[in-house]
């Protein structure tokens, strides 16, 4: 099969795998050779769906000796079977980056014989990208769920970041759908956090020690295939960000790609879901929020009218309004329509004057939503304050521009 | 009485222009550029010589009293093109002259909020550019990148891709203003519009080389959007229609 028919096949199926960062390492360009890391990563195209292109994602084979439901490349799937060669994918690599389509490579595969065999490939493409053709781009790497730590701790040597994907936020959903147990990935998981943690350790004592994986890693969970609600969802990406130290969980919608009957049967992918999600991981993330405050169990779902901040101030009522002109940081922050760009903004602003109406408008605060809960000059925006929540509320829904805007919608409020 | 300062259109003549009207601390009518230069009934043009030497000690004195971030606006402002960009420049120096290095920070007064508005346009347009930009393979290995933007930011991007690319040689050209930039794997050299770069610019975007890797990454951006989540709205969001022309997937 000529390369242009496998980039076809291994492209497309590597589609529904929806991290798209080159973000986190900035790697200089290597002596004589070609391409960069630059730590806040770029954007190079849109795909019709919205999603950004930063890397070449595809796939090392599809052929795959699982069988997991919700998967395009499952054994059982008849559908035709390829693979690239080591070489196919590093010159290909190396052209697309050339014309600046790219930022680099994320390689990810089926598993072809065993684990082991599988995980060896992909390392080997990083190292030979690095070594001979003198790679200083972007390089992510799957981690194969069962790989040996031996060839775990290779790949990370030459790759930015590398991951393994949860797919099912519980192991009851992980056994009923896939032949994986729970070990399987968490086990990998584990050994790329702790090697990740000792490498910054050692790093600190000899600067000379070899990178591991600078970008650190992240995982993908699929949302609406299995019955767990999003407070378990936001809970479980707290405990991974906190005890593995991930840089990104990423969601993504369940789109049906077979009938099996262990499968709901969905007309559309549950995108608004998806995209409340994020919101509330931003929250986590950039926002000083716990899922504790996001979610519990009397609130076991994200709004869907409203995003997840606008929920929880509008639960927490009784903390607001605040002063726009001595509130912390961190408390401008909890306020809906107030982003890190302006909060950080208004808080420079504010040395120098006192804050109007205007002047939040101008900094870019939505003061649609923001009215409610500030007091500007001395005095509260709204005349007569302790307003019925039905009339606030009003003003909090949004019309979600659906499909996560991965990179740029970071600091939007 | 208030002038208006006429200088060459050039960055250091822009400086020298400045330079003159914050020392004789008048407000100048307006500070233009040659090409856009009215003559005025009732006031004064005063033609300004560029002399890069002052320029640079401007400059300088700038860094040294202002901060680095006074220059990277005013550089960006600058880039922009926006009409009367030198009066906003002008301004804000004097606003920051008056009240200090920590006045840039006074984000909603009028002396500084254009020029912050300004240069973050410019500052996104050049960001977009660093991953937008596509490169085609001419003959003789060289690579050429086409594009329009809005902004001059070919001097912004440029530096990104001599450390991205330094082993291959390449060109870019801004082919709304016909100007462009080429490394020859040292340096850069400013491109005039010679035949060489007519040649060049009368290059078709769609090339005939029949690039295979052309070829297949407009392939690989059909396959990787999933259909049912089809967007055409947040696409254009993020990539505006206007880069479309240049861009290897959507032409
Ligand atoms: S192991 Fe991976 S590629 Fe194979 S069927 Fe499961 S999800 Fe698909």
């Amino acid at each position: 099969m000529d390369i242009e028919k496998k980039l076809q096949i291994l492209g497309a199926a590597a589609k529904y795998d929806v991290s798209c960062s080159s973000s986190g390492s900035r790697r200089p360009t290597p002596k004589g050779g070609t391409g960069n890391g630059v730590s806040a990563g770029i954007c190079h195209s849109w795909a019709d769906d919205g999603r950004c292109v930063s890397l070449l994602k595809t796939l090392f084979t599809n052929v795959c000796i699982h069988d997991c439901a919700y998967c395009v490349n499952r054994r059982s799937n008849d559908i035709p079977r390829t693979a690239f060669t080591v070489d196919e994918i590093c010159e290909l690599t190396m052209e697309f980056y050339r014309r600046n389509y790219i930022e680099g490579l994320f390689l990810s595969s089926g598993v072809m014989r065993n684990a082991d065999y599988t995980m060896e490939r992909l390392a080997l493409v990083a190292k030979k990208l690095r070594e001979e053709y003198r790679f200083g781009g972007y390089i992510h790497l799957k981690a194969i769920p069962g790989a040996s730590r031996e060839l775990i701790r290779q790949a990370g040597l030459h790759a930015d970041r590398i991951s393994v994907n949860i797919e099912l936020p519980t192991e009851k959903s992980l056994l009923l759908l896939t032949d994986k147990k729970k070990d399987d990935i968490m086990l990998p998981m584990g050994e790329i956090s702790s090697a990740i943690v000792e490498n910054r350790d050692e790093r600190k004592h000899l600067r000379s020690a070899p990178r591991f994986a600078p970008a650190g890693s992240s995982t993908q969970l699929i949302v609406g295939a299995t019955p767990e609600n999003d407070h378990q969802i936001v809970r479980l990406s707290e405990g991974l960000y906190n005890r593995f130290g991930l840089k990104r969980v990423y969601y993504s919608a369940f789109v049906p790609v077979s009938s099996d009957n262990r499968l709901p049967a969905l007309a559309t992918p549950p995108l608004l879901r998806e995209h409340r999600l994020y919101q509330a991981d931003w929250l986590m993330r950039y926002y000083g929020f716990t899922a504790g405050e996001i979610l519990d169990d009397r609130t076991p779902f994200l709004d869907e009218e409203m995003d997840p901040k606008s929920a929880w101030a509008l639960r927490n009522i009784h903390l607001f309004p605040i002063d726009i002109q001595t509130a912390p940081y961190e408390t401008l922050l909890r306020v809906p329509g107030i982003g890190v760009r302006s909060a950080q903004r208004i808080v420079i602003a504010r040395r120098h004057t006192r804050l109007g109406y205007d002047d939040l408008k101008k900094i870019g605060v939505v003061m649609k939503r923001a009215k409610h809960f500030l007091t500007v000059g001395g005095r509260t925006l709204l005349p007569g304050s302790g307003r019925p929540l039905r009339l606030i509320r009003r003003d909090l829904i949004t019309r979600a521009m659906l499909g996560p805007s991965l990179q740029l919608n970071l600091f939007a409020a | 009485m208030s002038a208006q300062y006429a200088y060459d259109g050039s960055f250091p003549g822009l400086l020298c222009a400045l330079c003159a009207a914050l020392t004789a601390r008048e407000r100048p009518l307006d500070i233009v550029a040659d090409r856009e230069l009215q003559p005025m009934l009732l006031a004064p043009t005063i033609p300004i010589t560029t002399d890069e030497e002052k320029a640079d000690r401007f400059m300088g004195r700038i860094d040294d009293t202002m901060g680095r971030h006074v220059r990277r606006n005013l550089v960006r402002t600058f880039l922009s093109d926006t009409p009367g960009r030198e009066l906003l420049i002008y301004d804000y120096l004097s606003f920051i002259r008056e009240k200090g290095p920590n006045a840039d920070g006074h984000l909603t007064h009028p002396a500084v909020a254009p020029v912050h508005a300004v240069a973050r346009k410019v500052t996104v347009e050049a960001h977009r550019l660093t991953g937008m930009a596509r490169f085609t393979r001419v003959a003789g290995e060289l690579l050429v990148a086409v594009m329009e933007p809005r902004h001059r930011v070919l001097p912004l991007i440029a530096p990104h891709f001599t450390r991205r690319f330094p082993v291959d040689r390449w060109v870019m050209l801004d082919v709304g203003r016909g100007t462009g930039l080429y490394w020859d794997m040292k340096e850069l050299h400013e491109v005039e519009s010679g035949p060489e770069t007519t040649r060049l610019l009368n290059t078709p975007p769609d090339s005939a080389t029949g690039d295979i890797y052309e070829k297949m990454w407009r392939q690989y951006f059909k396959d990787i959007a999933i259909p049912e989540r089809k967007n055409p709205r947040c696409q254009k969001r993020f990539m505006p229609t206007r880069y479309w022309k240049y861009l290897t997937e959507k032409r």
